[in-house]
């Protein structure tokens, strides 16, 4: 049977009723996971794993995988209306989200959430459903050095999210560095900068300095200092809520980040926190609306949605045709498949064609229900940001506190947030931007991975990174757009600050 | 007014020079050759010295100051980072229920024009709402305290 006959018989099985059900909970659940801050896709699918055991196999990947993609489209609600990142990916769509609800747009930016979701969802899916095995191929190529590569072209973008001073920019992505230093090597389990705590032994838990920089600072400036609202502009119906206009001002960003995502999300190692960045980074150099980046674009909300989203949809690449889970949340999705003694690899998609694709349909139909139930969701979420500021701070801590206890059960990460809240505070009055920091806590670990064994596999030496074209092309990449950058900054910023 | 960008940088460059020193002397403790445990921390003490130095030999020289939070403002942190830092502490014993509710409470009550009978009430549905959705729905582990809830 040819891959269009696949795919209409595994449409034919997800539309049964007991799928369609199981694919609506999935996404309920996950929308519900993904609102909710501190309960990222991993922690979801993992509490709700033992459940799905009671299933057969079909719906209960099905009903996992609708929670993974659930909790992508729900993340970027309590990051536009609280500025609560739930998670390392929504960290990026804080930036202007945030600033789109405080100036009474929380409905165009949760919408454009949605509607980037949806689209980057569906062509990601289309992207898996044609071009897996290729795909699969290069992301087997992408070995230490190619991923070293990438990091440094990653790390290149400290530069446009530095603001008005590289050098503090630079200086907040080595205070990330330093504390991804903390802890555990790893590799080999040797202590670092932990002064013989057990506790700082197991590293310092990055959803805590994460909310601890946003959200607790956020409650610090503005209670007794700012408005009594964080908008109070009026709201309509929510399908007047954003004009047509501003969703064709998205649209390149929305193809573009999905684009990205995609592609990024086959990689390895490659989480979608660290695409969302990517894909922030090139709209914000390539958009016409530049210059209005982090003061409420909306193409700043619709690329990290979009990239987020197809970047789901490209870890299912090496996932189902390889075997290997490219982030920690597909990790725990693979335990399910084996739970139920499918082994993903090159020949899942022999042996198990009605599997597979009523799977993969599935996902085309739970990104429906989702545009279906999240749309209609925005007037009410929207109506949040007109709540008296004093309701919204102590949920805004009380979510703190639920959001870093509820990852490893510690008060010490807890306290991690609070302390973080402060600094976050002090970076501000210095005017040290926080976003190379939270870039960089996402890129050390990784980078720190690929730099020994790349050192390993030359014997001692990154010479072998000069028979290594990807990488040597990922990394001119980097070092050409950071030149770029400093080159443009020359001509056009104040002399102010360094 | 407010402090100078020199004298705030040069402070700055204090700071990054010392952890700079913190990973040098950490990369020497754990080093054991180029692709081991120790390459990172030195790669960090590098980044940091090199901020430290240009930090402190080149200071900005703007106009802008750096302003500090003023009084009204480091009262507002310390009434919203100390219930934070108690609630933390006594949570645990008080179990999170109840905590919750007077934590929610006093903050609300300091932010907040509200009568407090308004706010004992929506301090408490918000407190036991999250109760029953994080702890009996989604079976997150929250500590029950002397009453054991």
């Amino acid at each position: 049977m040819d891959l269009f006959g696949l795919l209409l018989q595994g449409f034919s099985n997800a539309l049964s009723l007991k799928n369609l059900f199981f694919a609506l909970a999935g996404s309920i659940l996950g929308t519900l996971v993904g609102v909710l801050p501190g309960i990222g896709p991993t922690a979801g699918i993992a509490m709700l794993l033992p459940l799905t055991t009671l299933l057969p196999p079909i719906p209960a990947i099905i009903m996992l995988a609708a929670i993974y993609y659930g909790a992508m489209y729900g993340g970027s609600t309590t990051s536009i209306l609280m500025n609560i990142p739930g998670e390392i990916s929504s960290v990026i769509t804080c930036v202007d989200g945030y600033e789109m609800a405080k100036q009474g747009r929380a409905a165009p930016a949760l919408a454009i959430a949605a509607i980037s979701s949806f689209i980057a969802g569906t062509l990601g899916l289309v992207g898996l459903t044609f071009f897996s095995p290729p795909l699969a191929n290069m992301a087997l190529r992408m070995g230490p050095p190619e991923i070293f590569g990438l990091v440094v072209f990653a790390f290149s973008m400290v530069a446009s999210m530095s603001g008005k001073s590289l050098l503090r920019g630079v200086t907040s992505a080595a205070l990330g560095m330093l504390i991804c230093l903390v802890g555990l090597d790893p590799q080999l389990g040797v202590q670092r900068l932990t002064f013989g705590s057990v506790t700082l032994m197991g590293r310092l838990d990055f959803i805590a300095v994460i909310m601890g920089l946003f959200a607790m600072k956020e409650v610090f400036q503005n209670v007794g200092i700012e408005a009594r609202r964080i908008s109070s502009a009026r709201l309509g119906s929510w399908w007047r809520m954003i004009k047509w206009s501003e969703v064709r001002q998205s649209l390149g960003a929305i193809f573009r980040s999905t684009l990205s995502g995609f592609f990024l999300g086959c990689l390895p190692g490659c989480t979608p926190g660290i695409v969302t960045f990517v894909a922030y980074d090139i709209e914000k150099k390539l958009s016409k609306n530049r210059a209005n980046f982090g003061k409420g674009a909306i193409e700043g909300v619709a690329a990290p949605e979009g990239a987020n989203n197809s970047c789901t949809s490209g870890g299912f690449v090496p996932l189902l045709t390889l075997g290997v889970p490219p982030s920690t949340s597909l990790a725990v999705l693979l335990s399910g498949l084996m739970i139920y003694g499918l082994q993903p690899g090159p020949l899942l998609f022999e042996k198990q064609p009605v599997f597979v694709w009523t799977v993969i349909a599935s996902m085309y139909i739970g990104n429906v229900m989702l545009l279906i139930l999240n749309l209609p969701l925005v007037g009410i979420w929207a109506r949040m940001v007109r709540v008296p500021y004093f309701f919204i701070a102590p949920l805004i801590l009380l979510f703190c506190f639920l959001g870093t206890y509820s990852v490893r059960n510690s008060f010490f990460d807890v306290g991690t947030c609070l302390a973080f809240g402060f600094f976050g505070l002090i970076l501000d009055k210095l005017k040290i931007p926080a976003l190379p920091l939270v870039l960089a806590i996402i890129l050390a670990p990784m980078m720190e991975a690929s730099l020994r064994q790349t050192i390993s596999m030359g014997g001692g030496s990154l010479a072998i990174l000069w028979s290594r074209p990807i990488a040597l092309v990922l990394m001119g990449a980097g070092l050409l757009g950071m030149t770029t950058i400093l080159f443009a900054r020359s001509h056009w910023a104040s002399a102010e600050v360094i | 007014m407010g402090q100078s960008m020199k004298s705030a940088d040069r402070i700055i460059g204090l700071v990054m020079a010392g952890f700079g020193l913190l990973c040098l002397s950490e990369a020497y403790r754990i080093w054991n050759g180029w692709d081991g445990t120790g390459t990172m921390a030195l790669i960090v003490a590098g980044i940091f010295i090199a901020l430290s130095i240009i930090f402190l030999a080149f200071p900005s020289h703007g106009k802008t100051s750096i302003q500090w939070p003023n009084k009204q403002e480091w009262l507002s942190i310390g009434f919203i980072g100390g219930p934070f830092a108690l609630y933390i502490i006594f949570m645990n014993w008080l179990g999170y229920a109840i905590s919750t509710w007077l934590f929610l409470a006093v903050v609300a009550k300091y932010i907040s024009p509200t009568r407090i009978t308004i706010i004992w009430i929506w301090t408490g549905a918000v407190a036991i709402g999250t109760y029953i959705v994080f702890k009996k729905y989604l079976m997150m582990y929250l500590p029950g305290g002397f009453l054991g809830i």
